[in-house]
């Protein structure tokens, strides 16, 4: 396999943008990755694009915007981690040696449904009401407390430091602190889970260009951003449990690190997939950050803030960034490149070298995304 | 006089309807004949170890309630009223059920009471007649 690098990301603030097609966010990702990389759009070779609701050949819709060539394109979907796993197969598609530059983009449009609507049910979850994506984690939720202790403010703890990361983020949908009152005080969606501890609607686009290291150093000096290790994963049967978030992301992680070559340990920075307060809570054990039933303590211990031992979500994560769900993994890759690169801004972690992103798509089936870039 | 409405199962094979005599309507599941393992609903082909001998099983009518949540904020398409109890009750089986709530209180449930199988209503279709479903209740 060759060496993939990042040559440059780009995306549009995440928000909603009702009068502008879902081609346009996706036309001017490409636009701003393309800047970001000085090449001009007849360098790609190859182009992936993620998105769950935008319907048939929205890669092809976009890209024809921006100049048709005529290059492969591949549409990807796998529910939220659709934008993540275009990234991987773009990644793919380089370190296999078929290609030497591919652009992959993530975009959504959500302005049309909510989130509570965004996942497939079948005819008995939907007139009951079983199966709307707020209830699944309220379960998740309710049953961690029960069995590590975790309290509703802990919870909410979560939703604070990411709308405070939002608000150093020109990218987030959301720029507005809150405290754990205002959290736990806001309209009760499923118990435990409040508003401001579910993740918003929007729309939004955001692209990377990849190519090989050697082809990165005609085009610009580095350092480069490498992809370090990436995986993606679905279920593995787990008794009475078919939707096991954890179980889920501690494989595909593992998968990534084997790749990586490293662990845990040696991250300095994460961009996890917070679709709801206890989504994080259960990632930072799933990922590794700490053990099984810890993560409640490493939230308040405040090793996950931007200046903690190990930052997540410095972006403002699903909660605050936002979470149009086929461009997260895209944002996500954006977000680690800019903190690697030290582009970060007001919400820069200092010395950072290694970032891994994680985004979970669920929808009946789930898919996971796990990507490790290093400086 | 009025005429009694028609009871329907919201969907064929998932228990026991009309019951048989007496008995208590049960969830039909499946059983693995390869690996043992029990399912619900029934499935022609066991996703733990691939087997496609599967044989038809009557689940236990107790289960343990495993977690729980009030919905407040119901998704569309839901047809009850709101706020509502969902839950996932753990049977001796193994397999867990996520089904409504009925007949309780937030306030009362525990998590790991015993919870107990009921056929009741899910709601009034004006073309199909009066949809049951399968429910547990402390």
């Amino acid at each position: 396999m060759r060496s993939v690098v990042i040559l440059g990301v780009g995306m549009v603030k995440f928000g909603r943008y009702p009068d502008v097609p879902a081609e346009e966010m996706g036309q001017r990702a490409c636009w701003a990755a393309l800047e970001d990389t000085g090449l001009e759009w007849k360098d790609v070779q190859v182009a992936f694009c993620g998105n769950a609701f935008q319907g048939n050949t929205m890669g092809q819709r976009t890209f024809n915007r921006v100049g048709m060539t005529g290059i492969p394109t591949i549409n990807v979907e796998n529910a939220c981690a659709s934008g993540s796993s275009a990234f991987i197969m773009a990644y793919q598609s380089i370190a296999s040696g078929m290609y030497d530059i591919a652009l992959a983009l993530g975009v959504e449009k959500m302005s049309f449904k909510g989130m509570i609507d965004s996942t497939r049910q079948d005819d008995i979850e939907r007139p009951l009401g079983l199966g709307a994506m707020p209830t699944k984690y309220a379960l998740i939720a309710r049953r961690y407390m029960e069995d590590f202790g975790l309290t509703p403010a802990q919870l909410a703890q979560v939703s604070v430091k990411n709308h405070k990361n939002g608000c150093l983020n020109p990218y987030s949908q959301y720029q507005q602190e809150m405290t754990v009152e205002e959290v736990l005080n806001s309209r009760m969606i499923c118990d435990p889970l409040t508003l401001y501890q579910c993740s918003p609607t929007g729309d939004g686009a955001a692209a990377a260009i990849l190519c090989t290291s050697r082809v990165a150093r005609r085009f610009r000096t580095g350092p480069f951003i490498k992809v370090g290790g990436c995986a993606i994963g679905s279920q593995v049967y787990v008794q009475g449990e078919p939707n096991d978030i954890s179980e889920i992301t501690a494989r595909t992680a593992r998968r990534a690190y084997e790749m990586w070559g490293s662990g845990p340990e040696d991250l300095d920075v994460v961009e996890l997939h917070d679709c709801f307060t206890i989504a994080e809570i259960s990632h930072y054990e799933g990922l590794g950050l700490c053990q099984k039933g810890e993560g409640k303590d490493l939230l308040i211990s405040g090793a996950t803030e931007i200046d903690g031992k190990i930052p997540v979500n410095p972006s403002g994560g699903l909660l605050s960034r936002g979470h149009p769900v086929g461009a997260t993994g895209l944002a996500q890759i954006a977000e680690i490149t800019w903190q690697l690169s030290g582009q970060a801004g007001k919400r820069q972690v200092e010395r950072a070298k290694a970032g891994l992103t994680h985004t979970l798509g669920g929808g009946g089936g789930m898919a996971c995304a796990v990507t490790i870039l290093s400086r | 006089m009025t005429e009694e409405k028609r009871k329907v199962p919201i969907r064929e094979g998932l228990f026991d309807f009309p019951p048989s005599g007496n008995e208590p309507s049960h969830l039909i599941g499946s059983r693995c004949q390869k690996c043992g393992e029990a399912f619900f609903p029934r499935k022609i082909q066991c996703p733990k170890c691939s087997s496609r001998e599967m044989e038809e099983i009557a689940l236990s009518m107790k289960g343990k309630l495993y977690t729980y949540t009030v919905v407040h904020q119901a998704p569309p398409g839901y047809q009850g009223k709101t706020p509502y109890i969902v839950g996932k009750v753990q049977l001796p089986e193994g397999e867990r059920i996520l089904a409504p709530i009925v007949q309780a209180e937030p306030s009362e449930l525990r998590i790991g009471m015993e919870m107990e199988l009921i056929i009741g209503k899910a709601f009034d279709d004006p073309e199909k007649g009066e949809v049951l479903t399968y429910q547990f209740r402390p």
